[in-house]
């Protein structure tokens, strides 16, 4: 019996690694995978409805900031057909990821899909105000980090990690 | 002598017994938990019912798929919608890979407690890989996932899930037989274990024990048979139940749940409908009382649920098998201070869940 | 061909003494560089010394570390040292060099202080007598076997101490568990011990390996041999009799309170112990520095050595711990008996071949 897990044992030694050498490999993360979030300034409607369903309260609606233009804004109508609306203002969600627990029902819930989510997920800082995104630096799509990708499963089947 | 394996001791988790030595016999060993209370009941009732689902579901940590599962069941049953038999057939996908997941960790930290430091290593190493492959590909994120919600699950099976699940399995039977030749087969495992903490038949059925506890005492109590749910009474499974009642009997029904948990996966994969796999539910449910119930990994999880109306709960409470199986540490009196921990973790306590 | 010859010969020292006027400092400093030109120092100090010793234990945890890992499907150290973590435990040692060493308000500060100092003195006194070769051994004592088991007794009685001076409750349990074990598989080890000095008739250890040169004794004595290395596992305290470092239940026994350079030498004394067990069993059971002569004898006895470590490292991968009563179970009823068995076997055997 002792015998027989002593060679269980033995047949590990030669068997490939299941470490991952984290930060000159790293995982091969799929597509589904909730990291940091990306905005598109472009459709949103400011509807508000992702503010109201984060769990943690991780995000607010605050304004962009304008950047100065020379031409003027273009003038409204005098006379308009339709009934007149009330504008909404615009603002665009601000998240904070000292709060945010990633799960991902603010982009389940977005009716124009302008907010989804990356394979980004370090994002730690050494002051706690830099952790807390505008929306301008939300529309900026992370760049892919350094390092050689590896996977669990390699073509012929199921094994430990391909090093 | 007085001592307490407290919270801070590389001996217990986040857990506190006080125990009572005489040379090496223990006379009294009292369970004391709270360390870890968050007060997860009383947040409940200040948000919404989707919004709990990510709080309720990081409570019991290791098997996150049945929680949420207790969670939505009851919410269904107040709303009265009935969900497609797609999603059904899916949320018992998501139950039982989260039951391997339990008892793979369950299985690691039982090796660690005998000072067996390989079999720390290898279940943890197998564990990362059906996280990869499962809960990454089908619901997004690695440990607490939120997939099922009140009215289905969130997002439909990748293509390419059912050719991978299977080669995964299949490793993953080769693998159930290296713990076998290594831990359950070990002369010293056995002589550890053996004889070691005996709860009687009827003693199990009047201390109240649910789960793997119960079943290793000769008493057949499942809740997937005894009150099917969500697509359980189509699939085929046995559930085993041994005699003898020590904690070798108690670890066996674990090994055996696993490999039957991917029987049940093989067989659902293979008669999975086609359909919806989500229906549209309201924010405001009606008033009422609900009460239901799901076999969890370490025993009978039950969810009693009060709403008045509003668009949040009035009140939510949870019982969870770690907390129904707390009389079992009296099965400690009388033993050797080295029968402690295989008693205790032939238990699976689980302090996250009992302090919530 | 001495290398303390050679250096002793670049600083020219003869030549600074006799400039000193006192007569009786001149020649007191001339029997000391004697001394240290002589053969003898350059066993002690270089091969198979100090020297040798400490680079093979440092050695001998890198490949534990390494191999458990293999086992365990990780990669063990792979950073210090160019090729795979090799300066590892140097590494390890130099950290422990620079962290403070603690010692408890109400604790006998002189014994606490003093135990580390003398598990390492004994553990390397044992090495004194076992031979590297024929002629590489730093004192061939006519007794030698006697003498090892003389300093082995030392040893539960410095646990004991060890767990008593830190006046506080897990190391005191952890410290009788160690006396109780070791006391145990003493006597188990010295019958097994007593089967080969009557086959080889002697107590003299390069006696006993000539005596080998037909057959090995573990061929001619395979139960003594088992009872010998199950005596040695327990008597070094590792996996699967591990009792009084358990950590899961007293949270690592004896040596619980020792911190910085006190603990980085009782780890030494015990990787030390597991050497000297190692190269008992080579010298006693294993035909010791014999084999091919195309290699030198050292070689041999180095890598027959290092096979015994192996066996008992990989032990320590795949079995659990025992319980304290199952172990004083086996090292009294079973082992006691079997090694009695040993005995009478090696008393047959004798009459029969020789």
């Amino acid at each position: 019996m002792v015998v027989k897990a002593m060679f269980s044992g033995l047949k590990h030694v030669f068997k490939r690694r299941m470490t991952v050498k984290y930060p000159n490999q790293r995982l091969k993360l799929t597509e589904r995978y909730r990291g940091r979030h990306i905005h598109d300034i472009s459709s949103c409607t400011s509807c508000k409805l992702c503010a109201n369903i984060c769990p943690p309260k991780a995000i607010t609606m605050v304004l962009l900031v304008k950047k100065p233009q020379n031409e003027e804004p273009p003038e409204k109508p005098q006379n308009e057909e339709a009934p007149k609306k009330k504008k909404r203002e615009e603002v665009h969600p601000q998240i904070s990821y000292e709060l945010c627990i990633f799960c991902g029902l603010c982009v389940d819930i977005c009716p124009k899909s302008s907010l989804t989510m990356t394979h980004s997920f370090e994002l730690s800082d050494y002051d706690r105000k830099n952790l807390v995104y505008t929306p301008e630096q939300l529309s900026e799509i992370p760049s892919e980090e350094e390092g050689r990708y590896v996977t669990v499963f390699t073509k012929s089947g199921v094994s430990h990690h391909a090093d | 002598m007085y001592f307490s394996v407290g919270p801070q001791h590389p001996g217990s988790g986040h857990f506190r017994m006080k125990i009572t030595l005489q040379g090496d016999i223990i006379l009294n060993a009292e369970p004391d938990p709270g360390f870890v209370h968050r007060s997860v009941e009383k947040i409940a009732e200040t948000r919404e019912y989707l919004q709990n689902v990510p709080l309720i579901e990081r409570q019991c940590l290791s098997d996150v798929s049945s929680v949420t599962l207790a969670y939505a069941m009851g919410i269904e049953e107040l709303l009265g919608i009935e969900v497609p038999p797609r999603a059904q057939y899916i949320r018992v996908i998501m139950c039982e890979l989260s039951r391997i997941m339990s008892h793979l960790y369950w299985l690691a930290i039982f090796g660690i407690f005998l000072g067996h430091s390989t079999m720390f290593m290898w279940p943890f190493g197998d564990r990362d890989i059906l996280i990869t492959e499962t809960a990454e590909k089908i619901a997004g994120a690695r440990v607490s996932y939120s997939y099922i919600i009140p009215g289905g699950v969130r997002y439909d099976l990748p293509d390419g899930i059912k050719e991978h699940t299977m080669k995964t399995l299949d490793y993953f039977q080769g693998r159930l037989k290296e713990y076998d030749a290594i831990f359950f087969s070990n002369p010293i495992f056995k002589r550890r274990t053996k004889g070691v903490g005996v709860l009687s038949r009827s003693e199990a059925i009047r201390l109240g024990v649910t789960g793997p506890t119960l079943r290793g005492s000769g008493v057949r109590g499942d809740i997937r048979k005894d009150a099917p749910y969500a697509a359980y009474d189509e699939l085929d499974f046995e559930i085993p139940v041994y005699s003898e009642g020590d904690s070798y009997s108690r670890s066996l029904v674990r090994f055996r749940e696993m490999k039957i948990s991917s029987s049940i996966i093989r067989q659902a994969f293979e008669n999975l409908p086609e359909g919806d796999f989500k229906v549209k539910t309201r924010k405001k449910v009606p008033e009422g009382e609900v009460f239901s119930r799901v076999e969890a990994a370490r025993g009978e999880l039950a969810c009693y649920l009060i709403s008045d109306g509003t668009r949040k709960p009035y009140r939510l409470k949870m019982s969870t098998p770690s907390f129904r199986n707390l009389p079992g540490f009296s099965l400690m009196k009388g033993c050797m201070l080295a029968d402690m921990p295989p008693i205790y973790m032939s238990l699976d306590y689980w302090p996250l869940e009992t302090d919530r | 061909m001495n290398i303390i010859n050679i250096i002793l010969d670049f600083l020219n020292l003869e030549n600074f003494i006799s400039n000193i006027p006192n007569a009786e400092v001149q020649e007191l400093l001339t029997i000391v560089f004697v001394f240290l030109r002589s053969d003898l120092f350059f066993k002690i100090l270089l091969f198979p010394g100090i020297f040798t010793i400490l680079i093979t234990v440092a050695e001998l945890m890198w490949l534990e570390l390494k191999l458990i890992a293999k086992v365990q499907l990780r990669v063990g150290p792979q950073y210090a040292g160019r090729i795979g973590g090799i300066l590892q435990p140097i590494a390890d040692f130099i950290k422990l060099l620079f962290k403070e060493t603690i010692v408890p308000e109400k604790a006998s500060k002189v014994l606490f202080l003093l135990v580390p100092i003398m598990l390492v003195t004994l553990a390397a006194t044992t090495l004194t007598v076992i031979p590297l070769s024929e002629t590489d051994v730093i004192s061939n004592l006519d007794v030698g076997l006697l003498f090892t088991f003389a300093i082995l007794a030392m040893f539960p009685i410095l646990a004991l101490l060890a767990g008593w001076a830190s006046n506080s409750k897990f190391p005191f349990i952890g410290g009788i568990r160690a006396l109780f074990q070791q006391v145990s598989y003493e006597v188990p080890l010295w019958f097994s011990a007593l089967g080969v000095v009557i086959l080889a008739e002697s107590l003299n250890f390069n006696s006993i390996i000539k005596a080998q040169s037909t057959f090995w004794f573990i061929l001619l004595l395979p139960l003594g041999a088992f009872i010998f290395l199950v005596a040695v596992i327990a008597e070094t305290e590792r996996l699967p009799f591990d009792i009084p470092e358990a950590e899961t239940e007293i949270a690592s026994g004896w040596m619980a309170e020792y911190s910085g350079l006190s603990f980085g030498l009782i780890m030494l004394s015990l990787y030390i112990k597991l050497y000297f067990g190692a190269a008992m069993f080579t010298a006693l059971f294993l035909g010791g520095w014999l084999g091919p002569s195309i290699l030198p004898p050292a070689f041999w006895f180095l890598t027959k050595t290092i096979i015994v470590v192996l066996i008992i490292m990989m032990l320590r991968g795949v079995l659990p711990r025992f319980r304290l009563a199952d172990l004083l179970y086996i090292g009294w009823r079973r082992l006691l008996i079997l090694s009695m068995i040993n005995i009478f076997l090696a008393i047959t055997v004798k009459l029969v071949l020789f």
